[in-house]
């Protein structure tokens, strides 16, 4: 249990005291989830 | 040019639509050749790049407004925002751009208010130059900004008019050869394009709805805009209290759905914009010291919709401008919210919170 969870806490940290990797993740978050829809929904 | 498209009758170049982005499609055209499947494709992953480089922007933006835990806050509502990424997936259009550009401008505004320079007011104006050239919608902004600059700092006036001719001098200047063009095309005065004179008439006229697409006769090429335009004036002169009921209809329209919505998704891409926009005004008013940012938003929210209430709104795109700049105002409103109905949450989260301005 504590093995799936280590990811997620050190997600949470990393976005909540890290400023670079908060913007990394959001820009990067951004352009995949959009490509994402563009070929799920074949656009 | 080759398919008729943005010309007049296909015979010479047109007045209707704004050159920017016409002119971006065009090179993705020339490289992957016109209408081609790696041509979209290119410019899907190309506007799903601006998107990216746009939550770059949101974030320093919201970060200078409210603070880090906004920042974030707002960042990831833009990554997951729906009409963003239909406007950058399903549709080939300047959207993405202009909402880039905005948020870019904004940014800039704010470093200008806190160093009144020479280059930033350049920087700025060229950039508002430019936006209005890929949509001409935010005409409003060149006077948004001069009004919020004079407006915030009464202990430099003279500095903030200083600042604010040299922005609007450069927005002037870069839109330039444009007008120039459009100007010896049409043989009168003429700006980015044209198309508001027919865009009056369309929302008031006999048959007017508020949202309805009255094609008018020249298919509106742009010739005959000033002739649309005193058909509207004279409309609404002699219709005043239907202009007022199409106008509350609009206003209601722009914050809400816009009709006949056809889809669930149209109804949830309106419910969506709802949420987002209750949140933004949560935020902007709940108890506290407010940012000066915080005025610029509100003043933009407030005076760059004026265009559509009293024309027609009927596309979302339009509204876009709106909407990256009601999630700045949501990232405050999510968490103050939060504070309200979940103390227990905002304690897991209160050391990091409290260093949030």
């Amino acid at each position: 249990m504590n093995r799936a969870i280590a990811p997620l806490k050190w997600l949470r940290e990393s976005w909540l005291h890290n400023r670079t990797f908060a913007i990394w993740a959001a820009a990067i978050l951004t352009v995949l989830v959009r490509l994402g829809a563009g070929f799920a929904f074949k656009t | 040019m080759e398919r008729n498209t943005y010309t007049l009758d296909g015979s010479s170049a047109a007045t209707i639509t704004e050159p920017l982005y016409a002119f971006t499609v065009a090179a993705f055209f020339y490289v992957f050749g016109p209408f081609t499947t790696s041509a979209a494709v290119s410019l899907i992953i190309f506007q799903s790049l601006l998107c990216g480089l746009n939550t770059w922007v949101l974030f320093i933006l919201t970060e200078r407004i409210y603070g880090t835990l906004e920042a974030r806050v707002c960042s990831l509502l833009f990554a997951l925002y729906p009409a963003s990424i239909f406007l950058a997936v399903a549709r080939i259009g300047p959207s993405s751009l202009t909402a880039l550009l905005l948020c870019l401008i904004l940014l800039l505004t704010l470093i200008l208010f806190e160093h009144a320079r020479t280059g930033w007011a350049i920087l700025a104006g060229s950039l508002t130059g430019l936006l209005l050239l890929t949509g001409s919608h935010p005409l409003s902004l060149i006077g948004i900004i001069p009004l919020w600059l004079l407006w915030v700092d009464k202990n430099r006036r003279l500095r903030m008019f200083l600042v604010s001719l040299i922005f609007v001098a450069s927005a002037i200047f870069v839109m330039m050869p444009w007008a120039v063009r459009n100007s010896l095309m049409l043989g009168r005065p003429t700006m980015s394009k044209t198309g508001l004179g027919s865009m009056l008439w369309k929302g008031n006229n006999p048959v007017a709805t508020g949202y309805t697409q009255v094609r008018p006769p020249d298919g509106g090429l742009g010739r005959g805009d000033d002739v649309y335009l005193q058909m509207a004036t004279s409309w609404i002169g002699d219709n005043p209290k239907d202009f007022a009921l199409l106008t509350m209809k609009r206003i209601l329209y722009f914050w809400t759905v816009i009709p006949p919505a056809s889809s669930r998704l149209e109804l949830l891409n309106g419910l969506f914009f709802m949420v987002v926009t209750a949140l933004g005004v949560f935020g902007a008013f709940s108890p506290g010291e407010r940012a000066e940012g915080v005025w610029l938003l509100l003043l933009f929210a407030a005076i760059f919709p004026i265009v559509f209430y009293v024309t027609v709104i009927s596309n979302y795109r339009y509204r876009f401008y709106i909407e990256p700049v009601m999630l700045v105002l949501a990232s405050r409103g999510i968490p103050r919210l939060w504070q309200r109905v979940s103390p227990p949450a905002v304690s897991f989260l209160s050391p990091w919170f409290c260093r949030s301005r």
